[in-house]
């Protein structure tokens, strides 16, 4: 823009009668131009005088009063000089911010001590639970040894009755021994029965027996009448020895006419004897009977 | 857009306690503020009393230039009420804001009565345009706001003789254009506002305006030069 431009309305723009698209078209012209700023503020001094030319009235002595008592209200808001006031305001700022991180780190340590006290909790449940865990454990294998140690105490409960049972008959006058030699399958086997009619309780001992098969075991049985029942099944030890408590029934008719033993598959039904013949009487008790 | 710091202007210099002026006086604001003679005093002394909150510097400032400042807002407001408002406001912001007293825009008492004029302005156009509408630019109404009869008294004594000069200065120029001017000081209207109210031609109201300015400049010139000072 040129200051020709601008030329015819620097006086008005002084006297403030442009609008507005106008006067920001001069002040982007003056901002630039040293000769036309020059124009600018001569016509402003004198445009500052036409003030002088008012006319003149006589203001209320109450806008006086009004206001010397109004710049009252305002002593308050200025406590000192700039500097003065600047210094509080930052001083102010400061205790604000300070009170903000004293409060802060208040609550950041107040976290910190329910933090560490719920880790603490956390350990504390983690040890009863393992705790638990391993009573549980201990506690399940004292119940197992438990049972065991009752299966135990049944069977030895059991072995000293019939230990009991084979003194009594050990003692009885009465007995009636039956021997049973091995047959070819087990020529080194002896057994040895006897039978208190007294304790109605017989008992079968034997030696040199061979290990059987698994799920095989030795079966004995008897021959009352005309029946042949099972008396009682055994598994030798490992020496090749073996014991076994016979109880007849109260109601089994007659007395035996025959002893025998054989080898039987554990689940075999034991109606009838399926199995070879391991034992019988020997040849001169059979001659005997 | 404020044109106060153009590009290769003289830096504003601002009255504050630890400054110095432009005319070298100690910028001070306790210097022998105890001795300050508050009636002879400078109005920038004055105003750098004004920093130390002192109250009677103030008063000395409204007495001599109160009335000025309540008539300047009464001639652009036409309201005695709004005026006096509007008075109250320049003296409380001078109170506030001493500081805002730029003494590279001249003499004090020209800046006051521009801020008056300036915040009538601004109460003239927050209440819109109706207040416009209801005191178009004209003739008569101009003639007889500017026919007003001044106050008496001694109170406004100190500018008498300025007063004397822009009177006389404004009596020579062409009645048109003494008319535009008025119009567009205190009447705060624009040249095309003035041109719609006085039914002439916007150049014609742009010429007048321009001429007229530049007519009263060289006049002030010469009539200061010719033997009438101010104090």
């Amino acid at each position: 823009m040129k200051c020709e431009d601008v030329h015819e309305d620097i006086e008005a723009y002084a006297l403030g009668a442009l609008d507005q698209t106008q006067r920001q078209r001069v002040e982007s012209h003056l901002r630039h131009c040293s000769d036309c700023y020059q124009s600018y503020r001569s016509a402003r001094v004198t445009v500052d005088h036409l003030a002088l030319a008012v006319p003149l009235y006589r203001a209320s002595p109450r806008l006086k009063e009004r206001i010397m008592g109004g710049i009252g209200s305002f002593h308050g808001t200025r406590i000192g000089p700039a500097f003065l006031r600047t210094k509080w305001a930052a001083s102010a700022a400061a205790l604000v911010l300070m009170a903000f991180a004293i409060g802060g780190l208040t609550w950041a340590v107040m976290l910190s001590s329910e933090v560490r006290q719920l880790q603490h909790d956390n350990s504390q449940l983690i040890e009863l639970t393992q705790l638990d865990a391993e009573q549980r454990t201990a506690l399940l294998r004292l119940q197992s040894d438990l049972s065991a140690a009752r299966i135990e105490q049944r069977e030895m409960v059991i072995t000293i009755e019939e230990q009991a049972s084979l003194l009594v008959i050990a003692f009885d006058p009465e007995l009636i021994p039956t021997d049973l030699q091995g047959t070819s399958l087990a020529p080194q086997s002896q057994c040895s029965y006897v039978w208190s009619s007294k304790q109605s309780v017989g008992a079968l001992t034997c030696k040199g027996l061979p290990t059987t098969s698994f799920n095989v075991n030795y079966e004995l049985w008897a021959t009352k009448g005309d029946k042949t029942v099972p008396v009682g099944s055994f598994l030798p030890r490992a020496d090749g020895s073996a014991q076994l408590l016979v109880r007849f029934p109260a109601d089994a008719p007659g007395p035996i006419s025959d002893l025998f033993v054989t080898l039987e598959q554990q689940n075999a039904s034991r109606s009838q004897p399926t199995g070879q013949v391991v034992l019988e009487p020997s040849p001169v008790q059979q001659a005997a009977r | 857009m404020s044109l106060d710091s153009p590009a290769g202007k003289p830096l504003r210099i601002r009255i504050l306690p630890w400054s110095v002026d432009i005319k070298g006086r100690a910028g001070s604001a306790a210097d022998s503020m105890e001795d300050l003679d508050y009636s002879a005093a400078q109005d920038d002394r004055l105003v750098l009393a004004l920093e130390t909150r002192d109250e009677l510097a103030l008063e000395t400032l409204y007495d001599r230039y109160g009335d000025y400042v309540y008539s300047v807002c009464l001639r652009m407001v036409g309201d005695v009420q709004l005026a006096e408002d509007l008075t109250q406001e320049v003296f409380l912001r001078l109170w506030r804001r001493p500081d805002l007293y730029d003494v590279s825009r001249g003499r004090f008492v020209t800046w006051l009565l521009s801020v008056a004029r300036n915040r009538s302005i601004d109460e003239r156009r927050s209440r819109g345009r109706r207040f416009r509408h209801e005191t178009p630019p004209s003739l008569a109404a101009e003639e007889m706001l500017s026919s007003a009869p001044a106050a008496d008294g001694d109170d406004a004594a100190i500018l008498s003789d300025e007063r004397v000069v822009i009177e006389r200065a404004l009596e020579t120029l062409p009645r048109e254009q003494k008319l535009a001017i008025q119009l567009a000081y205190f009447g705060g209207y624009t040249q095309q506002e003035i041109a719609l109210g006085l039914h002439q031609p916007l150049g014609t109201v742009k010429t007048r305006i321009r001429l007229g300015l530049q007519k009263l400049r060289l006049l002030l010139i010469e009539q200061r030069e010719g033997g009438i000072r101010t104090p």
